[in-house]
């Protein structure tokens, strides 16, 4: 199993810093406003993924560990895509 | 429970083939993370049902939010959070000094997050942007935009009390051999507040201000 690393911490420090810069960057820009909300939440999303990995320690942990962390997260994601579906379905998208 | 029970419960360490050398107190964290993270997923999504049901989001003649003023705060709880994770590191390196002056920055970085906050609700309600008269509030983006980061300002509040509690521990040197279960626990914590925030950042502020 891999162990923590402080270089890790800097470097996902680094990648955090410059992922809040563009996402701040595409609120702003004048580009298509789909573009812009899927790069804002994609880019939210690999935020999350940085700060879980590597300073939660996510990725160090064990598989079942890490299976009982993250599988129960993406719950609340399915529902969310049942939401947007149904107001597509009701037209209020 | 004594102290001494308290810290046998940290101490202990579960050897469960299945989920490795770990606490009852960081399952126990970790559990209560999951179900705080499902009562932050119900208000994004509230947040997110109004906001497509909403024609006119911000109306005219209410403030919009500070983007650049925000996105530091957003650095600063980053910052933290890494200075966090280094006071782990150095106290599982049984490095005191460094322990305690990375958790020293990180209790820091929180009061500036809290201050930031409430420079911005006074900001805020001094244009304009309150809750009106009942109880949901005659706008959805003023109702959703106080509860949901005054939901956080809550936790962040509780994180820096929690870490205060930590740091005077830590200065009185019960860490010193290299217990770090208390400063994991309260890191994962922090951490979290940080990666709620990241989520709030997005959609509470950034996509609204999309153009």
């Amino acid at each position: 199993m891999a162990s923590p690393n402080p270089r890790n911490y800097i470097i996902a420090f680094i990648w955090l810093g410059v992922l809040t810069l563009l996402g701040v960057g595409l609120a702003q820009f004048p580009i298509p406003r789909i573009y812009a909300v899927i790069g804002i939440i994609a880019l939210a999303i690999a935020k999350i993924a940085l700060v879980g990995l590597v300073f939660m320690h996510i990725r160090y942990e064990t598989v079942h560990l890490r299976n009982s962390i993250v599988i129960p997260f993406l719950i609340p994601v399915l529902f969310a895509i049942a939401l947007i579906c149904e107001s597509a379905n009701n037209g209020a998208i | 429970m004594s102290t001494s029970a308290t810290d046998h419960l940290n101490m202990r360490v579960v050897r469960e083939p299945h989920y490795g050398p770990t606490t009852p107190g960081k399952l126990g964290i970790w559990a209560f993370l999951l179900s705080d993270a499902f009562s932050f997923f119900g208000l994004l999504l509230t947040y997110g049902v109004f906001y497509i049901q909403t024609p006119e989001w911000i109306p005219d003649y209410l403030p919009k939010l500070g983007i650049p003023f925000t996105a530091v705060m957003t650095f600063v709880l980053i910052c933290s959070s890494v200075s966090m994770v280094l006071a782990h590191d150095a106290c599982v390196h049984k490095n005191h000094a460094k322990t305690v002056r990375w958790l020293g920055l990180t209790i820091l970085g929180g009061l500036f997050f809290l201050g930031g906050q409430v420079y911005e609700y006074t900001h805020l309600i001094g244009e304009g942007l309150i809750f009106g008269n009942s109880l949901v509030g005659e706008s959805r983006y003023a109702s959703t935009f106080y509860l949901i980061t005054s939901f956080h300002g809550a936790h962040v509040l509780t994180g820096v009390i929690y870490l205060i509690v930590i740091f005077i521990n830590l200065i009185k040197g019960k860490y010193k051999d290299g217990n770090h279960t208390a400063i994991e626990q309260v890191g994962l914590f922090w951490h979290f507040v940080d990666l709620v925030w990241i989520l709030v950042f997005a959609f509470v502020y950034l996509i609204p201000a999309t153009i």
